[in-house]
């Protein structure tokens, strides 16, 4: 057996194990409570543990010396080449959400960033008035009423939930990258995970500086993110002011304050 | 015969009633915008000492742009609602001492976020986008950060007056979607439980001296 076919096997053998470890884990979630449920806390906590210890030790330091000797606009070509890549992900679940006028102009912003821009190392699509848009099969089912299930803490993948992690299928067959078949492949899969990131640098070191409990901290701001990115950037007002009727908060408003 | 006047006095009465709706109106309206200024007022008088802070960070020290911002937060935030608010159910768990305490180091970690965030000026502005009004008299501002070669950052704040009525406050900042107050709630809440309020405190306080450091 050649190389070749070890990669299809392990490829597979890969989506497979997502597979069932979306359908496994997907129960349902209180949301009584204002801070959700975090069912699989204890464990969730451990893969957290485990990718921060890595993170620090190996990825961040290569991200960080990645960012120190490459100019910046190699990292944005960089950075447009694999976006480029992952956009026919977008375009799919743009069709699916029924959003038909942003999928006509994400496909022409996959083709003209594919042609003119050099197979996506430039983004000219941007300047002629094909802005990026962010959809995936998470937000598509949302869409569709799916339920957002259990917080999960993926090893190596990071935050995600049961519904969210379905994307984890379309977007890797999607991907011309799953049909390379050379050894060129781990190689520039390597390069996409420093690029990634490296453009998270600035947020993480936010998170490190900010943050009492990293982990509570992830899962809320990447729980709230999804749940802005599923609207578009303009969820409902309705909800926007719930926290402040939860323990009828206003009992006693302290007014002026006084600090030392 | 009878119509000529009865059509002068017709018009001249019409002119009136026109006169005075007009003058209503714009009486509503100057009301309207004197109202929407005053609900304004925290979020652009905080924008406007940001960006003067941002200005002065390369020429001056963490404590000087601490203390020149200092004043615009305890003015246009709501720091002992907000902390009731983040504590959740355990505000009621904890004494009066450790309810000023805690409204104290809070300020103190606003204001030392917002130092040691905004800390360089490169043309960047603040841009009003729209005014809504949520429940119980509370505005929702939605505003934008606008950097030049770099996204822009969506600032959303909430603003509600205070119980005696005198001067809205910010009581809720809202960064690309993701909410301060309930990131902060959820975040204190497992400390507590891992190492109670007291643990909370020494941890605040870490981080406070820890940002000053830096």
């Amino acid at each position: 057996m050649n190389s070749f076919s070890y990669q299809k096997i392990f490829k597979h053998i890969v989506l497979l194990i997502m597979l069932s470890i979306i359908t496994g884990c997907a129960t349902t979630q209180n949301t009584e409570n204002y801070v959700k449920d975090d069912t699989l806390e204890p464990a969730n906590r451990v893969f957290f543990d485990v990718n921060e210890t890595l993170d620090k030790a190996l990825i961040k330091p290569i991200a960080e010396t990645y960012v120190e000797f490459t100019p910046n606009y190699i990292r944005s070509s960089v950075t447009n080449f694999f976006d480029n890549l992952a956009y026919l992900n977008v375009i799919l679940n743009d069709l699916l959400q029924g959003k038909l006028e942003q999928g006509f102009s994400d496909i022409m912003r996959f083709v003209t960033n594919t042609t003119i821009g050099v197979g996506g190392l430039f983004d000219p699509a941007t300047t002629i008035g094909f802005p990026e848009h962010e959809e995936d099969f998470g937000q598509t089912l949302a869409v569709w009423g799916v339920d957002e299930g259990s917080y999960l803490y993926i090893p190596f993948f990071g935050p995600n939930t049961v519904r969210d992690s379905t994307d984890f299928v379309p977007s890797t067959l999607l991907n011309p990258f799953y049909y390379i078949s050379s050894t060129m492949l781990f190689p520039i899969s390597a390069i996409n995970a420093v690029n990634k990131r490296a453009n998270l640098l600035e947020a993480s070191n936010i998170r490190d500086e900010a943050a009492v409990d990293p982990y509570s901290f992830t899962r809320e701001a990447y729980l709230q993110q999804r749940d802005y990115l599923i609207h578009d950037g303009n969820p409902p007002i309705s909800g926007y002011d719930d926290i402040f009727d939860i323990d009828d908060s206003q009992d006693d408003d302290g007014g002026m304050l006084k600090i030392d | 015969m009878n119509m000529v006047p009865n059509k002068k006095y017709r018009r001249s009465v019409f002119q009136v009633v026109l006169f005075f709706n007009l003058l209503i109106f714009a009486c509503v309206s100057f009301a309207d915008e004197e109202q929407i200024q005053e609900i304004k007022y925290p979020i652009e008088k905080l924008h406007e000492t940001l960006i003067n802070m941002m200005v002065l960070s390369d020429s001056t020290k963490f404590d000087k742009r601490y203390n020149f911002l200092k004043p615009t937060i305890v003015e246009n935030f709501n720091i002992p609602l907000i902390s009731k608010v983040i504590l959740g159910r355990h505000w009621k768990t904890i004494s009066k001492e450790e309810k000023d305490k805690f409204i104290n180091l809070f300020n103190q970690l606003t204001i030392t976020t917002y130092v040691s965030r905004f800390d360089s000026y490169k043309n960047q502005n603040f841009k009003n986008i729209s005014l809504q009004k949520l429940k119980k008299n509370r505005y929702l501002i939605k505003t934008e950060f606008v950097r030049p070669k770099e996204k822009s950052v969506s600032f959303d704040y909430i603003v509600q007056k205070d119980k005696n009525g005198e001067k809205w406050r910010i009581i809720s900042v809202i960064a690309e979607g993701v909410n301060d107050l309930s990131l902060k709630r959820a975040e204190y809440a497992s400390i507590i439980k891992k190492y109670g309020f007291d643990g909370l405190i020494a941890k605040l306080e870490q981080k406070i001296h820890d940002s000053r450091e830096n």
